[in-house]
Order: structure tokens, then sequence, then C-alpha cells
């Protein structure tokens, strides 16, 4: 019992919000550091959705070959944000007790909270996506930024593909995969997050590669693992080496590979009566509606090449609620339909064609909560106290 | 004792996040049982807030990492297309097929579904019961292709063996619809194609026009074919032309533009010089340039750069490929050194394969042609190539070479 009550006097104090503030400081700093290194998406995943990172002196500083081996501990985004919303809200619960003074810093507090928690929510259910559109041209699927996916496309029905789309991420966990709509099972031989692919020459030291099918064979490449990367202008390119079994045995033994794209043939085979089509792609969704660019617009300022304003016309065509509307996307004002956010992002240098970056985020309305919360609740704290002080001066 | 409300309900308003409440100031004051309900009930929100929020903190946590095998379907060709005049706000309204042309759609069809090339695309599912099947509307310039053309790559889609010279005339029905004659062709597949249980059918109607070749197809199973049979020609005597207003262009080209979400590296292009008379091409993942070129009556060239590491299976392997996609059979090793020249661009050995197809390939119109350099360089392979129709391809060949010897690594 003393032992819980010392812990709920640590959890509760002031002591620890300013140490977690401090270390949200440091854990900041260090990771912007570290970004220019690894990259955004490197940073977010090493400091931020971490429970512990290392910082390491970097070998392009100033005396960075001697003082490399340097590794600072930092507490992770994980660590520090659930941690300040117990001691916030086990200290609300200590100390507060309800009256009209403190009302203000209720809702402070409650904002704060609520902020956390949206915060992680979209770290976690946020999904997001890119849409690329040419001018007069219309695209009803996106495709992720960083996910890849193995899919095997069922060509026989005239009117409709078939698509059985199985994320790369399992491919890392499980060796063998069974659906339903596929006659035939999946073994996954070996996954490569990143990867080249090599030509393999008679008498060379690439290994032999175990497929016995499709463009591998046909081309005679072996994929060769590389490392992973998180660098803002690079991209992992995956491949993989899966065996398809069917009721009357292999179906052959396959290179899938995001290296083997368009430019080259479809890799497709029969089983049961049906055609299939094996690939490993950039990881699509398909919406129940299209966006048509109408025209994309790339103001500059008069006489420079310095952009002004970028900006999309759009419109959005759904059959099956009969929309058909116009709207304009650019900066700071996204479209937001069907749960998506579409927002203005990229573009082609001709100006002919624009990216949408399109957001998911079932929580995205509460940072708005969480901020009005907050701005009342300052505004009522402050104006309280102003008039009590008032009040006290006139008496 | 007086009760004060306002003492009494102030704190219960001032909760609404489900605070703790301060019993003592209750207890100072003679509150009945209604207040003592009150109390309570607050404690109960307390209790509902905090759990509803661990079960929102336990939810969001499953949902982490959510990743899992997925099943969907997809219409064959999921990119639209753009109008063949290529100006989007113009876009034509439903019930048109783009400019000078209007139609109405019969009754069970549904618009959409485009296909690559196409004016316009329809659906057909009438119900659960029925199979489905899709309507296409293409159009060709004038000189392309010959009826027989046409019954000959309707044919390759149904697996039928059947040469264009050998086509009975007698297959060919004549439809009139206004001042328009359509030739009618109706094949059926001799294997079932479709779902292993059911023939596969198409009902083409071609209309021969002085600037343009007008194909309106439907495409299913040999029992859709036939139910839809009377509103298929319902929506041939539907069509309106308007002559004056019918582009020159081609359909669009805007299938699979699936722009890169980013290529492995971007940062090692070479450099090199675009030709002014090339516009940017379709994009794709793999692509590190692309651009085309539009010639009269609907020709049209690609030229694409891509880079792979490696040798990508070797010279041959290479030839064999670019010599499928044009219709032509591989050829053997020893005949490597006579189809492949070699020049010196900017201090890197160029090799050059020019490969001219002889008979259309199937889906093709007119024969094809791929010239194409590649480039070894830092343990990539750099192709530069250059296809599309063949008398394009040979208007743009010094075109194509003057851009070949810009390139610089």
């Amino acid at each position: 019992m003393k032992v819980i009550r010392s812990l709920l006097k640590i959890l509760t104090s002031v002591q620890l919000t300013v140490a977690l503030l401090a270390l949200s400081l440091a854990l900041i700093f260090f990771g912007t550091l570290d970004q220019v290194y690894i990259g955004i998406r490197g940073a977010q995943k090493e400091y931020f959705e971490s429970f512990l990172a290392f910082w390491q002196y970097p070998q392009q500083w100033w005396l960075g070959r001697s003082l490399s081996w340097l590794h600072l501990p930092v507490p992770g985004g994980y660590l520090i944000g659930p941690l300040l919303i117990v001691n916030l809200t086990l200290a609300h619960f200590r100390y507060f007790r309800p009256s009209w003074k403190k009302a203000g810093i209720a809702m402070i507090h409650a904002g704060v909270v609520l902020l956390l928690i949206s915060q992680l929510m979209t770290n976690i259910l946020q999904e997001e996506s890119a849409l690329w559109i040419e001018e007069g041209g219309s695209a009803n699927y996106m495709e992720s930024y960083y996910q890849n996916e193995l899919v095997i496309i069922d060509k026989s029905n005239p009117a409709h593909d078939g698509v059985v789309s199985i994320p790369t991420k399992l491919l890392e966990r499980q060796q063998s995969f069974q659906h339903p709509k596929l006659p035939f099972r999946i073994r996954v031989e070996s996954y490569f997050p990143n990867s080249a692919l090599l030509q393999q020459t008679e008498g060379g030291a690439l290994p032999s590669s175990a497929t016995n099918k499709g463009l591998a064979v046909e081309m005679k490449l072996v994929p060769e693992e590389r490392p992973e990367t998180t660098k803002q202008n690079e991209k992992n390119a995956p491949s993989a080496i899966v065996e398809l079994i069917g009721t009357d045995g292999s179906l052959g033994v396959w290179l899938a590979s995001v290296w083997l794209g368009d430019e080259l043939p479809a890799q497709t085979f029969q089983d049961s009566g049906r055609i299939f089509e094996i690939a490993l792609r950039v990881k699509r969704e398909y919406l129940p509606f299209s966006v048509e660019l109408i025209d994309f617009t790339h103001d500059r300022y008069p006489g420079t090449e310095i952009p002004k304003n970028f900006s999309s016309k759009v419109t959005l065509k759904n059959p099956d609620t009969g929309e058909d509307r116009q709207a304009l996307i650019y900066m700071n004002h996204p479209l937001r339909y069907a749960g998506l956010t579409f927002f203005q992002a990229s573009f082609t240098p001709d100006d002919k064609a624009s990216m949408l970056q399109v957001v998911r985020n079932p929580g995205w309305l509460i940072p708005y909560i969480s901020c009005t919360l907050v701005s009342i609740g300052l505004l009522f704290q402050f104006g309280y106290h102003l008039i009590r002080f008032s009040r006290g001066r006139k008496s | 004792m007086v009760l004060n409300p306002l003492k009494i309900i102030a704190p219960i308003r001032l909760d609404p996040f489900g605070f703790r409440f301060r019993l003592s100031q209750f207890q100072k004051l003679d509150y009945t049982n209604r207040w003592r309900k009150a109390i309570s009930k607050n404690h109960t929100m307390n209790r509902t807030c905090s759990i509803l929020l661990a079960l929102l903190a336990i939810s969001t946590l499953c949902a982490c990492g959510k990743s899992e095998v997925q099943y969907y379907e997809i219409p064959k060709e999921t990119r639209a297309v753009a109008n063949a005049d290529g100006l989007p706000p113009g876009h034509p309204p439903t019930g048109s097929l783009g400019p000078g042309i209007t139609w109405n759609t019969p009754e069970g069809w549904v618009e959409g579904g485009s296909q690559q090339g196409a004016r316009a695309s329809f659906h057909i599912h009438q119900d659960e019961n029925h199979l489905p099947g899709d309507v296409v509307v293409l159009d060709f310039p004038p000189h392309v292709a010959q009826i027989e053309d046409f019954t000959r790559l309707l044919s390759d889609q149904l697996e039928l063996q059947v040469d264009a010279g050998q086509t009975e005339p007698g297959e060919i029905e004549i439809f009139t619809a206004g001042d328009n004659e359509y030739s009618v062709i109706r094949l059926t597949s001799e294997k079932a194609l479709i779902d292993g249980e059911h023939k596969k059918s198409i009902l083409a109607a071609i209309l021969r026009k002085p600037d343009r070749i007008w194909l309106v197809n439907l495409t299913g199973a040999e029992s859709v074919v036939v139910e839809e049979n009377e509103r298929f020609f319902e929506f041939l005597r539907s069509i309106e032309f308007k002559t004056e207003d019918i582009p020159a262009a081609s359909a669009g080209n805007m299938a699979d533009q699936s722009l890169p979400s980013g290529s492995v590296s971007n940062a090692d292009n070479p450099d090199w010089v675009v030709p002014d008379s090339w516009e940017p091409g379709r994009v794709s993942n793999m692509r590190r340039g692309s651009f085309q070129v539009r010639g009269d009556n609907g020709l049209m060239v690609d030229i694409a750069v891509t880079s792979f590491p490696g040798d990508v299976g070797g010279m041959l392997a290479n030839i064999n490929r670019w010599r499928g996609q044009i219709g032509l059979g591989p050829i053997t090793a020893g005949m490597v050194n006579s189809v492949v020249g070699e020049l010196e661009i900017n201090g890197k050995s160029c090799k050059i394969v020019d490969i001219v197809g002889t008979d259309p390939p199937s889906g093709k119109i007119l024969p094809q042609r791929s010239l194409v350099g590649t480039f070894s360089h830092e343990g990539n392979s750099w192709f530069f190539k250059m296809s599309g129709d063949a008398s394009l391809v040979e208007v743009q060949e010094q075109t194509f070479m003057d851009f070949l010897n810009s390139v610089r690594f």
C-alpha cells in the first residue's frame, strides 16, 4: 500500500510533469538532429514511435570519428506521451476541486490530454496515400507511400478482376497463405524488404535463384537484399520469391518484385481453368468514386519562378450516390469526402499532372476540439481572474 | 436549512468531463435524496468515462499495425481515359461520347469502368442471377483497318482461329440506323472462357465514316450477348454523329498513368536534352523519363527511359523481350551481333537495337517498331526506348538519335 502511495505521489507530481516536458524538448531536439541523416520517416520511427531511442554522435561533426561511439539514450515518444497522459490525469483527480475558480484549468488540462490522445490515434490510425492524376484524366485508386503488396489477380472474369492482396508486412512473418478465392496456396520462399535485381551469369558469383517460372527465369534475374532506407528521397524496392502450390502440385517458384513494373510483361499463369497474374507492387486502395483533374494551376509571382499558388480543379464522381461535383483543391484548402482528405501535395515539372495526398484520419476532428477547449479554458481562467482583480480594486 | 441550489448546481454543471466530485461540499449541505442520486450519478459518469477512455486506448492500440490479406474486385481497366480531344474543360456531359456525338443509355447499362482508349464504356449487370457484360465504344483513324482486321482482332479475344482473309461475307450483317450503316459481327468462342463454364461472345458493330471508324463492342457470356441483343441495337439507333465536330486526334492515352510514388532514387539520372517536339508521356513507377509524339491520324510513339540494376538478363534476353512486345519471335544468341550496333556517346558506349515488326501484334492496328539505346553505368542498365507505330518511329528516328546523343552520365 505504501509502495502504491509513493508511486501515486510520483505519478501525480508536478516535478514529473516538468521533467516529462523537458524530456519532450530533448526528444524533439535529438530527433531533429538525426532527421538530417535518417530522414523524416526514419526520425519518426526511431524517436517518436519508440519507447527508447539512442542518439549517436554524428561522424560528420567535429571530432566525429573519435566521438561516434557516444550513444545517448533518449526516452521515446511512446514513453513520454503515455506518461504525460497518466501524470496529467492522475494529478487532476488528486488535486482538482471543482469550482468556478478552476474551471478554466480543468478545460486546459482536458484539452491537452485530448490533444495527446488524438496524436496517438493519428499516429496509429492515420493512413496516407498518393493520388496522381493527369489533366483530363481521372483516377479511382490511390497508392501508399511506403507500403507494398503481393497481389494475385484473377483475370478470368470478363467483367472484373479479382484481386487478392497480401501486404508485404505479412510476408516478413508468415510463410504460407491460403485464400478461399484462390485454388492454390502461396508459400514464401524468401522476402527482401529492399532489393536490387542482378543478372545471373554462368560461372558468376551470384547464387542460382530458386525461381523456375516467370520473368526471373526468362531474364536470369536474382534478387539481392539491400539495406532498408527511410530517407525522404529514397524508397524501398521489395522483392519476394514465392512458390504457388496447387492441388496437383507446384505451379512454379516465381519472383515478384516492384522492379518488375509496367515496362515488363505481366507474369501470368493458369490454374483450374482460370488465368492469374502475380505481382508485387505499391499498395493500392481502390475508391468507390473517381476524381477527375480538370485543370492544374501553378501560379508564380510575376517575373519570377517563385511559386505563388498550386491548385487542382477536380470533378468528383460517385456512381453510387450520383454525385458529380467540382471542387478546387489548393494549399490549406483540402477536399474532404467520404472520410478522406485530399490535399494538394505535388505536381509534375510540366504542370500537367497533380498529386493529391489522401489522408484518412478518423481522429481529425479531435485536435480542433482540444484546441477549442484549451482556448476557452485560457480565456475563462484569465478572464475570471481579471474580473476578480478589477472588482477587488474597485472595492 | 435552506438549500442554495446554485452551490450544488454549479459543480454539477462544471463537471462535463466526469471530474471527481468533492463530497465535502455537499456534506455541509442538508441535501435530499435527489442530490444524493445526482452525486451517485456523477460517480457513475466518472467510472463510465474512465472505462470509455480505457476502451478507446485499447481499441486504438489493437488497431496498431493492422495488416491483413484482402480480396476485392475491380473493373478490367481501372484508370479512366481522357477525351479524344484532350480538353477537360469541355468535358462532355453524361449522354455524350465526346464532341459531336450523343446517345441514350439503354436500361440496365451503367456508364463507367473505362477501358484504355475507349470513347465510352458501359457495364451491364442486370441482377445477381445474370452474368455481367461490357460495352465499349472505340474510334480509329479511317485508313488503319479493314473490317477483316477487326474480325481477326475480335477472334483473337475469343481464341478463335480466323484469318483475316478467310472471313466469310455472310458472317457480317448490315444494320442501318438513320444515315449510318453498321457492319455487325457476331462471334462466339468454342471453349468455355468465362469461369470455365460459359462460352464468351462478342457482338460488334463497325461504322465507317469519312474521318473515323467507330467500333461498338458488346462482350460477355453467350447468354448475356443474346439477352442484350435488342438493347445493343437500340443503343446503335440512338447514336447521333455530327461530323463537323469530330476531332481528328485519336482516343485518350491516359491509361496506366500511375506516376511514381518514388523510384529507388532519382538522384542518379543522367543529363539529357528533350526535343522540343516531344510531349511529356505517360508516367509509371519504373520510368526515369517519359515522352510521346502524336502523329497524324492517331499515330503514336512512346519514348521511355528506364534503369535497372545489372544488365537485366543480358542483351539476348532483352532483345527477345522487345521482339515479343511487337509481335516477333525470339532470335538465337548467334544472331545478337547482327542486330546490335554500337556508338560512342559522350564517352560512353551505347548499344543500339532496331526492331521492326512485320504484322500488327495483338491489340495493335499497325506494325510496330522499337528503337533502343542501352548504356551501362555504375552497374545499372539504362534503356532509352522509342516504340510505336513503325511509320512514325521512322519519322522520329533522327530526333531520337539526337536525344540519345545528348545523354551525359
